[in-house]
């Protein structure tokens, strides 16, 4: 859209006029114009370098009122998803990777941050919301397309950690960012933990619930270090609720799509996180925002030509002495 | 008489290189004055004290400080970047890097928004190692530190006293802020659910194990003696926190200044320049006549009117 930033300059179009009302005469040796015979040719350039001078004077009000494309957004249709990515930040995310991969002795915090931001940077359509948790979940950053603040955000996650890990906090949060997200768009949870713990009753009841209200993709990406159980561990005639293999379980009865990623090293991660980004591709309405494009140089470059073109009129007169008129004898 | 002697003709080509100037002018570079901040908000429960107020009625302090930085995210000159850390227990938990403050105006809003005391992870407030570390991340990030808290320590600081803050004295520049009043208030009370169950009342607080513990920490005051020693031994300067919109001028005055580089169009100015020529151009004798007319005629036309009405 075009809009101005000083309209009321506007008004100084009116003294745009002058040049169709003036006389446009420049003093000659001749007495007056009717001695000349009337010729439609004349008229006709003499009207059209009006107009131009017109035109070049209004050109210069309109540039000088700060003409301008407005900012705005375009909605488009692209590939990609609505993500929370929640994120371990318990102490235990501080430990490096059992098998160091292509950085040496990268934590798990740094190596998850570090990956989830290229895995961003393929995805450019995504909305991608944050959130921590360790005793507490913590909103890291809401639901957004601004991609530097995610960006932002995942690199300050290789930062220390904090303390104890509340999974089922960790994810009801998570679902709950969902729930003030009202476009259409595939949802997908991502979880990146370390581990796995105890999720009370309610919150398994709300999780449950959330999922399948809101048709939540869920991913579960364990960052297993070279002694941990693996996520396929048999857990048959075991009540231990605090493994993975029980989370992955719980995962599954959620009647929503589930897929869970064992990663031993950054490489496995890499690959886990590639292959979510080859499922989450559905159609996704995303905002393109164009900025603001000033045209009052395209208006002063536009009353120059104008002008130039006067300019070269007039230079083409000749002033040559006017020829008495043969006299009827 | 040719074109080139004729003065109207002169005003129209001076007219023409303005303008073909303004096409070309390069835009003025200015320097404005920004912040690189990363601010530190203690989110620990004893914020959660109704003792400030805000848009005239009382408010915890915990609404004051967000509402404060929201301020401060609002006010701050484009090309700034912020971050913001939430505070509990001795770190203060970067939520994201300094990013650009117009750009990421959303959702850094939102999140501001969206903090909460439940967000804590633990519920004692060292703050003087806070601040220490506050200092170290700050540094490290290279950004000016702004933190705000009530000075409510819990526990109560040990015998030996605040950490040795030399090493980092002077090295950021910043704010410590207060916030809270100088009276002593009671400290809302909240169940394993986080809904609110009243206040602390005196005993209930956790054992009274030492003599660091006064009695009295059911109430909670902004411990301003504290605040300021803190803000004296690591070089920040300390502010009082009233009303929502005083970070950034206590910040512009305790922070030398950076700059950054913004362009100021100039275009407008030889092409103003060159429509000022043009329309002296066109006065000649006709103009001047039928102006003449026109004037009279408005004239007469005013002079009717006011005939008419009065």
């Amino acid at each position: 859209m075009l809009a101005f930033d000083r309209p009321w300059l506007l008004v100084l179009l009116l003294p745009c006029l002058l040049p169709l009302l003036g006389s446009g005469a420049t003093p000659r040796g001749i007495a007056s114009l009717s001695l000349v015979p009337r010729d439609f040719l004349s008229d006709a350039i003499d009207g059209l370098l009006r107009l131009l001078m017109a035109a070049s004077m209004a050109a210069i009000v309109v540039g000088l009122a700060g003409l301008h494309r407005e900012r705005t957004s375009v909605v488009r249709t692209g590939t990609g998803a609505h993500v929370v990515i929640v994120l371990d930040r318990s102490l235990s995310m501080a430990e490096p990777f059992a098998r160091t991969g292509e950085v040496a002795h990268e934590s798990k915090t740094a190596a998850a941050s570090r990956l989830l931001r290229a895995f961003l940077v393929e995805r450019p359509h995504d909305v991608v919301g944050v959130v921590g948790f360790s005793t507490e979940p913590i909103s890291v950053m809401p639901l957004t397309e601004h991609r530097d603040a995610v960006a932002a955000a995942l690199a300050a996650m290789r930062r220390p950690p904090l303390a104890n890990t509340n999974i089922g906090g960790g994810l009801a949060y998570g679902m709950s960012m969902f729930a003030r997200d009202d476009a259409a768009a595939t949802r997908v949870l991502l979880f990146v933990s370390d581990g796995a713990g105890i999720i009370g009753d309610e919150t398994q009841n709300y999780l449950r619930v959330e999922a399948q209200r809101q048709r939540v993709h869920i991913y579960y990406l364990y960052l297993r270090a070279g002694d941990d159980p693996p996520l396929d561990e048999d857990m048959t005639g075991r009540d231990d609720s605090t493994q993975p293999a029980a989370l992955d379980a719980f995962f599954r009865t959620l009647g929503v799509p589930y897929r869970g990623f064992e990663a031993l090293d950054p490489g496995a991660v890499a690959a886990a996180v590639a292959e979510i980004a080859r499922l989450e591709n559905q159609p996704l309405q995303y905002r393109e925002f164009q900025k603001r494009r000033d045209e009052d140089g395209a208006c002063f470059a536009m009353a120059a030509v104008c002008l130039g073109a006067f300019l070269l009129a007039r230079l083409a007169e000749r002033a040559g002495k006017m020829q008495p008129s043969p006299q009827p004898p | 008489m040719s074109a080139l002697q004729d003065w109207r003709f002169s005003c129209a080509f001076a007219a023409l290189l303005l303008l073909v100037a303004s096409v070309f002018v390069p835009p003025w570079r200015v320097p404005r004055r920004v912040h690189d901040v990363i601010v530190v908000m203690d989110i620990t429960t004893s914020m959660n004290v109704r003792d400030v107020r805000l848009d005239g009625s009382p408010a915890t302090r915990l609404a004051l400080e967000k509402r404060a930085a929201r301020a401060l995210l609002a006010n701050l000159p484009c090309g700034s970047r912020l971050g913001i850390a939430v505070f509990a227990e001795r770190v203060p938990f970067l939520l994201f890097e300094p990013v650009e403050v117009c750009a990421n105006f959303p959702p850094l809003d939102a999140e501001i928004a969206a903090l909460d005391w439940r967000m804590a992870w633990d519920s004692e407030s060292h703050i003087a190692i806070g601040v220490a570390n506050a200092l170290r991340l700050a540094r490290e990030e290279g950004t000016e530190l702004i933190f705000m808290t009530d000075g409510d320590e819990m526990p109560p600081l040990w015998w030996t006293g605040p950490p040795d803050f030399k090493p980092l004295r002077g090295r950021v520049a910043g704010l410590l802020v207060g916030v809270g009043d100088y009276r002593l208030s009671p400290m809302p009370k909240y169940d394993s659910y986080g809904r609110e169950i009243g206040n602390w009342r005196p005993g209930e607080l956790p054992a009274q194990k030492d003599g660091l513990f006064r009695g009295q920490e059911y109430l909670s005051s902004v411990d301003e003696p504290h605040l300021r020693a803190l803000a004296g031994a690591t070089g920040l300067a300390y502010l009082h926190l009233t009303t929502p919109d005083g970070l950034l001028p206590a910040l512009d005055a305790a922070a030398p200044p950076r700059w950054h580089m913004i362009f100021v169009p100039l275009r407008w100015l030889p092409a103003a320049l060159a429509f000022g020529l043009l329309i002296l151009a066109q006065i000649d004798g006709a103009v001047r006549r039928r102006l003449r007319l026109t004037w009279r005629l408005s004239r007469v036309a005013a002079l009717r009117a006011a005939g008419r009405w009065s």
